[in-house]
């Protein structure tokens, strides 16, 4: 902690009160405290719904899981370039932290485009919103999922942007500290979206 | 106390570990596994993959406890506002 509190120091007019908390990561986590209810809500109402209908049936079976896995493995790699970036920044080596930046963003871009395909044949086949209760809950919540991928894609490129060799280290490395700290939760909300909406209609 | 080391194989460990839980879920489903003994798999694997995730990419091994506080205290009202509506859910017609 004594290290955060000499970087608020720094960061700081002199005139300020030095806090021995990082207040940038302390609002990270109120924020991503509020959307853990909002997904975790979301989740836990699919669950009491599903058992309250006896499980999906077959609407549940229709899911392609196959391409929830590669678009898993997309977001677990794309989570490895994000912490591969913090390493490159907490050296002092912007050009490379930049690199791996610029592929967290480009992976979240693929991830969204294999989920565009996976829509698509979704509607192809007659699975829309309001086809039943299961398409619905899908729809809302791996749609609010993209939302949530989309702002942390726009935010990466927006940092991506604006490092140039000269970006000082221990700016790059802040700003970077709160962004993958977001980008890791998505990461996390996706998991069990995958277990619960994916794998789990399709088990047995 | 933050500035715990992260070095390119830590990294590349843990991406390795994540890729051999996600497999482990989807080798349930592709595997046929009985239902309920498939969902214990799956979920074990996702609870994993987060844990791994909040410890060693978000850090929360060198946190403190508000933050500890801030994380799992989300996670445990959803759980409660969950038990509290199963009442509701079993004496649904």
């Amino acid at each position: 902690m004594a290290n955060s509190a000499v970087e608020i120091g720094i960061a700081h007019a002199p005139h300020e009160v030095p806090t021995s908390f990082e207040l940038g990561k302390l609002g990270m986590w109120v924020f991503l405290a509020g959307e853990t209810m909002v997904f975790g809500g979301l989740m836990g109402v699919f669950i009491l719904v599903g058992i309250s209908h006896g499980g999906w049936g077959s609407d549940g079976a229709h899911v392609n899981w196959v391409l929830g896995a590669f678009n898993t493995l997309i977001l677990l790699t794309s989570s490895l370039t994000a912490a591969l970036a913090q390493g490159a920044a907490r050296v002092q080596d912007s050009p490379r932290a930049k690199r791996y930046l610029s592929a967290t963003a480009l992976l979240g871009v693929l991830f969204l485009v294999v989920k565009a395909f996976e829509y698509a044949g979704d509607f192809r086949d007659g699975f829309t919103p309001l086809a039943a209760l299961f398409w619905s809950f899908y729809y809302v919540m791996t749609g609010l999922h993209v939302l949530h991928l989309l702002a942390g894609i726009v935010v990466i490129f927006g940092l991506t942007f604006m490092v140039t060799p000269r970006t000082p280290a221990g700016w790059l490395e802040r700003k970077l500290k709160y962004v993958c700290l977001y980008w890791y939760f998505v990461e996390a909300v996706w998991v069990f979206l995958f277990a619960l909406v994916y794998l789990a209609p399709t088990a047995g | 106390m933050e500035q715990t080391e992260f070095s390119v194989s830590d990294s590349l460990k843990t991406w390795g570990l994540l890729v051999v839980l996600l497999l482990i879920g989807a080798f349930a489903v592709a595997l046929g596994l009985p239902r309920s003994l498939a969902l214990w798999v799956i979920f074990a694997a996702a609870t994993a993959q987060a844990y791994v995730i909040g410890r060693y990419y978000m850090r929360l091994r060198s946190e403190d406890v508000l933050i500890y506080t801030l994380a799992l205290l989300p996670v445990v009202t959803v759980i409660i506002l969950a038990f509290v509506l199963i009442p509701d859910i079993a004496m649904h017609p």
